[in-house]
């Protein structure tokens, strides 16, 4: 049946919210579990990671490889040139 | 960063000291919302042991975002419906896809229903159950309007602020709600007749 236009009228609203009034009440969880929740949020790990930290951290691990690459390079190139000076 | 005893913080206070990594004003907020957003969860999914479980993942979620929070004028409950709202919508998906659940387990579990009751109460309590089934199925923003209206006592324009909707929005999508949730229950009578 289509609902869509259809109006109840004031009395049914009424007795409808009167029943969902009766009906919904708030429910409360148990004291253990909020009680054990808030403990574990309390020695969860930290909050928040200052950016500034974390961006420090990424920059110094880029450093690191690239500087490794460089390295790397550097004495592959060093050993061709010498192996092709020795071959000549 | 003011002296006030973290108890007697207001939510802006406390957010912007939790924000900054601090667990105490993160668990004032815990205590002032937990009941609220358990209730929440608990008359979506029906369960009190899966609204404990998501309860706790709504504020273990809303811990580690915290710090990207971002004051838009809306209260922080807003800001905890939200995620509970998701986790909801999230675990509703996931039951779907596991067909495997009994049909007593999708059936309304009230709260204070133990041992034997008095006549008219277990007339009530049937009524209860009926009205509760009947919510529940009910499309999701619907159902959360009604939570949200009854449960939480929220008005047109707080319910609106969490939903992202205007108030007149709201207050049509309540009167079709209701007329919904009155076809709900004259097909629930009609079938057991």
């Amino acid at each position: 049946m289509p609902l869509w236009g259809q109006r109840l009228p004031d009395e049914e609203i009424a007795s409808l919210e009167a029943q969902l009034r009766a009906s919904l009440t708030p429910v409360e969880a148990r004291d253990d579990f909020v009680e054990a929740i808030q403990e574990r949020l309390q020695t969860a790990r930290p909050l928040y990671v200052p950016v500034s930290r974390t961006w420090r951290q990424s920059w110094l691990i880029f450093s690191a490889l690239s500087g490794s690459l460089l390295l790397l390079t550097a004495v592959t190139t060093l050993l061709f040139m010498r192996r092709g000076k020795a071959a000549s | 960063m003011s002296d006030t005893p973290t108890a007697e913080l207001s939510d802006a206070e406390a957010l912007a000291r939790a924000r900054a990594g601090d667990k105490e004003a993160f668990g004032i907020l815990y205590q002032r919302y937990v009941q609220r957003i358990y209730s929440y969860i608990y008359y979506r999914v029906g369960h009190p042991q899966e609204a404990e479980d998501l309860t706790a993942r709504v504020f273990y979620r809303t811990m580690q975002h915290i710090h990207r929070y971002e004051d838009r004028g809306l209260p922080f409950s807003a800001y905890l419906y939200r995620i509970a709202h998701n986790l909801v919508a999230n675990w509703h998906r996931d039951q779907s896809r596991r067909k495997e659940i009994a049909l007593d387990d999708t059936a309304w579990n009230p709260p204070a229903a133990n041992g034997p009751l008095p006549e008219h109460r277990l007339i009530h309590a049937e009524e209860e159950a009926q009205l509760l089934n009947a919510i529940r199925r009910l499309p999701p923003d619907r159902q959360e309007l009604l939570i949200l209206k009854f449960v939480e006592r929220l008005s047109n324009a707080e319910i609106g602020q969490i939903l992202g909707r205007s108030e007149g929005a709201i207050k049509s999508l309540y009167h079709r709600t209701l007329i919904a949730l009155r076809a709900e229950l004259t097909a629930q009578n009609a079938s057991q007749d």
